[in-house]
């Protein structure tokens, strides 16, 4: 059982690591040559910020999608192989988590090292910037550097609801047993989503405390950012009196405040709640398998 | 010995194997036939180890490791030919992937086809050459001989004949039972979820002179 596991984590990691690393590798290579030969400005700085925001999502839906459609093609091929979907589970949350989380710190230190350039060269401008740049340390809680943890927190989630839905549709004919599975994890995603939206005033992830929402909408300005404060919460942070009032400042909507125990319990409880899924998806499938062979066998008969 | 002891198995209501009992040496080939929805493929799934959902004894003394060679298709279109070859030799270390390679090369089935352009019969034959030459000491196949052309089948019948060895045994299930009836060495008939004695094959036609497939027919439409 152990060997098989071991030939498993090395398969699925020769298959799925060549695309992220090559989309990775190429854009820090270039940001981190431009980072070493051009001047840092805040303008540069922020130009950097901007992009590898872009890039995140870029990154992250490709890791999705190439997990995704890895459990699509090869589920029946590891069930011959007597390789349980929940192992396969397993793996991919690993791979998943640890692919995010290198690219969002690699992104992250290269970040930081424009800023700390950037400090050196226009300390002016570093003043005003720092604070709300994206992919930089400085200036931050200490916990910001739990952004790659939290980068790939979201991707496992993504991963475990896709692959949840796809083991439904699979495993039961039933449209009523899919309605009413269905139904259960949909109300564990929104008390999930609960829990976080009542949570996000712990200051965690320096200016990315306010994330709330699942769904990305692009940056936002100061005066937005400083007026959601104001009004809707108490800022853990000084006022930003350094800021530029026409500095945009960009939110991750990959990221999930998860310094916050709270947040990382209800991200948890959802990949558990996956898991044990898929496991129970499947038991129920295999009383309705002689059904479904046969149906396939009918059917080439009829062919 | 490779068995199974009152091996139990329901779906909801309906129970389809109801008490199968049986052990086998090696160096055979041994047919299991029936009728459809006898319960043929839910038997080598539970002897496989696809379905853990049973109840009773799997037992496999002196036997390392099973190869199933499934009816459904549970290869992925997008794989290649050699992608597959080497996805199966990374989880059946003793898989012969040169002689499984010489084959395909034999029947022109090239090593960069996509799965999803060859045609059924190409794939049935990747399927029992994946599972022939996997090295595994218990093989079963269920409906090899299906989808499969005049000379297709007289490889597969000649392979199975010059691949069984003192280590091996393979457990065929078919409804080409006039075909594969002249290599296996016994067969059990599977009626009403239980299995009948073991027939060895000579045994039959010398002492009841009739063929295989009309015993099977006999017994298997006899009133009880």
């Amino acid at each position: 059982m152990r060997k098989s596991n071991g030939k498993l984590f090395l398969y699925e990691l020769k298959k799925t690591f060549l695309i992220p690393s090559l989309l990775a590798g190429i854009y820090l290579l270039v940001a981190l040559f431009d980072t070493v030969v051009f001047n840092v400005g805040a303008g540069a700085a922020r130009d950097y910020d901007r992009y590898s925001h872009i890039f995140l999502y870029v990154f992250y839906a490709v890791v999705l999608t190439l997990f995704i459609y890895r459990v699509f093609t090869m589920r029946k091929l590891y069930e011959k192989m007597r390789i349980a979907h929940e192992k396969l589970f397993w793996i991919h949350v690993l791979y998943i988590f640890t692919y995010c989380f290198l690219c969002t710190t690699a992104l992250l230190l290269v970040g930081t090292l424009r800023v700390y350039k950037m400090k050196n060269g226009y300390y002016a401008e570093y003043v005003g910037y720092a604070r709300h740049s994206l992919f930089a340390l400085q200036g931050k809680t200490k916990w910001y550097f739990l952004f790659g943890a939290s980068v790939g927190l979201t991707g496992v989630i993504t991963y475990s609801v896709a692959v949840f839905i796809q083991h439904l549709f699979v495993c039961r004919d039933k449209w009523y047993f899919k309605a009413v599975w269905g139904c259960v994890f949909a109300a564990a995603i929104l008390s999930t989503h609960f829990v976080i939206t009542r949570t996000y005033t712990c200051p965690a992830l320096g200016n990315n405390e306010g994330f709330a929402t699942p769904l990305p909408y692009g940056g936002m300005s100061y005066q937005t950012y400083k007026d959601f404060f104001e009004h809707g919460l108490s800022s853990p942070f000084d006022p930003f009196s350094a800021l530029l009032p026409s500095a945009e400042i960009l939110r991750c909507d990959l990221c999930w405040n998860i310094a916050n125990p709270w947040v990382l319990l209800s991200g948890l409880f959802v990949i558990v709640f996956a898991f044990v899924s898929i496991g129970f998806l499947h038991r129920a499938k295999n009383a309705n398998y002689a059904y479904t062979v046969q149906k396939e066998k009918n059917n080439e008969i009829e062919n | 010995m490779f068995g199974g002891k009152n091996i139990q198995k329901r779906y909801g209501a309906r129970e389809v194997l109801r008490d199968v009992t049986f052990a086998i040496e090696t160096n055979k080939i041994v047919g299991v036939f029936g009728l459809n929805g006898a319960g043929k493929t839910t038997l080598l799934r539970i002897l496989s180890g696809l379905d853990g959902y049973y109840k009773g004894t799997v037992y496999k003394t002196d036997f390392e490791d099973v190869a199933y060679m499934a009816v459904e298709n549970m290869y992925p279109p997008e794989m290649t030919v050699k992608g597959l070859i080497e996805f199966c030799a990374t989880f059946m270390p003793k898989q012969d992937t040169a002689k499984i390679m010489e084959q395909i090369q034999e029947q022109g089935i090239k090593p960069k086809s996509f799965l999803r352009n060859l045609s059924s019969g190409m794939r049935q034959y990747v399927k029992f050459l994946l599972t022939v030459y996997s090295g595994a000491s218990v093989c079963l196949f269920d409906e090899p001989l299906t989808n499969l052309d005049v000379n297709m089948r007289e490889r597969i019948i000649q392979t199975l004949i010059s691949e069984i060895n003192e280590e091996r045994l393979f457990i065929v299930t078919t409804h080409e039972i006039k075909e594969i009836e002249r290599i296996i060495d016994g067969f059990y008939v599977l009626k009403n979820g239980t299995f009948s004695p073991y027939y060895e094959c000579e045994q039959i036609v010398d002492e009841t002179g009739a063929s295989v497939e009309e015993f099977y027919k006999e017994k298997v439409n006899a009133k009880e």
